[in-house]
């Protein structure tokens, strides 16, 4: 009896799934902060963009533990949920950063509901990726999705 | 404008839509249809039975797969196909035990 490798397929995703996490957080709050401080300004595009980025990252890293988890799931339509509203909110941030990269580039029109609009955006992203995130918990504590059970007795590890 | 801007926002709603992978879970047993998506990299298929019913499918060691009553590689799979699948319900998952190509 011998541990698995551990940088198996399906342990990206758990690894890379939390830096978008952390950064739409961080970005909606340095967003609403800017309002107050210009200074912020820089750091929120960072933050935004970082967070779309990381928001594909995670999608194609729980494709590739789709592939593996998917065959010993109970209840696989939880994953399908998790990867259909995934794939929105990485939508959502997408437009959101692009929209993020043209008013930094460029000079457009409607400053204040530019502002409102990514300010909207990003809240309905925290929003999403607690919902999104939820799903992603239940399939690992409900049906341990890419967790490997150790034997009853640890006979592996000694 | 108000035209532009609606007919803007169903086709962003259209693109979302069309991308998104819903799925059924069905009783054990064999049904027929057709393969809506093939993904050879995970061994899946998707297959769109006669009811409208959208089965998605992972071959496992013990799936057996058939053309003409030969065995036949996942890589014979394609988009469009008809195929009877024999599958077993386990919890919500569908194990696909049979694959047959049909044409």
């Amino acid at each position: 009896m011998q541990i698995p490798e551990f940088w198996r397929d399906e342990i990206w995703h758990p690894l890379s799934v939390h830096f978008p996490i952390a950064l739409i957080f961080l970005a909606t709050f340095f967003k609403l902060l800017s309002f107050k401080y210009k200074k912020f300004n820089s750091t929120t595009s960072i933050l935004i963009i970082g967070s779309g980025v990381f928001c594909w990252v995670s999608y194609y890293t729980g494709s590739l533990a789709d592939g593996v988890v998917s065959r010993t799931l109970c209840d696989p339509t939880v994953l399908k949920t998790h990867e259909n509203y995934a794939y929105y909110l990485a939508l959502l941030l997408t437009g959101i950063s692009i929209l993020e990269i043209l008013r930094t580039l460029f000079t457009l029109p409607f400053r204040k509901l530019q502002n409102f609009v990514l300010s909207f955006g990003l809240i309905i992203c925290c929003v999403g990726v607690g919902y999104v995130g939820h799903f992603g918990a239940e399939l690992v504590y409900q049906q341990a999705a890419g967790v490997y059970t150790p034997n009853e007795n640890c006979i592996e590890f000694e | 404008m108000k035209n532009f801007k609606a007919l803007a926002l169903a086709l962003i709603a259209l693109v979302v839509l069309s991308c998104n992978d819903s799925t059924d879970v069905v009783e054990s047993g064999t049904y027929e249809g057709t393969i809506k998506k093939v993904e050879a990299d995970k061994s899946e298929i998707y297959v769109q039975t006669e009811d409208d019913k959208t089965l998605e499918l992972y071959f496992t060691d013990e799936t057996q797969l058939t053309q003409n009553g030969k065995k036949v590689e996942f890589s014979v799979l394609k988009k469009d196909q008809k195929v009877e699948v024999e599958v077993e319900k386990v919890g919500k998952r569908l194990d696909p035990i049979s694959v047959n190509v049909l044409k």
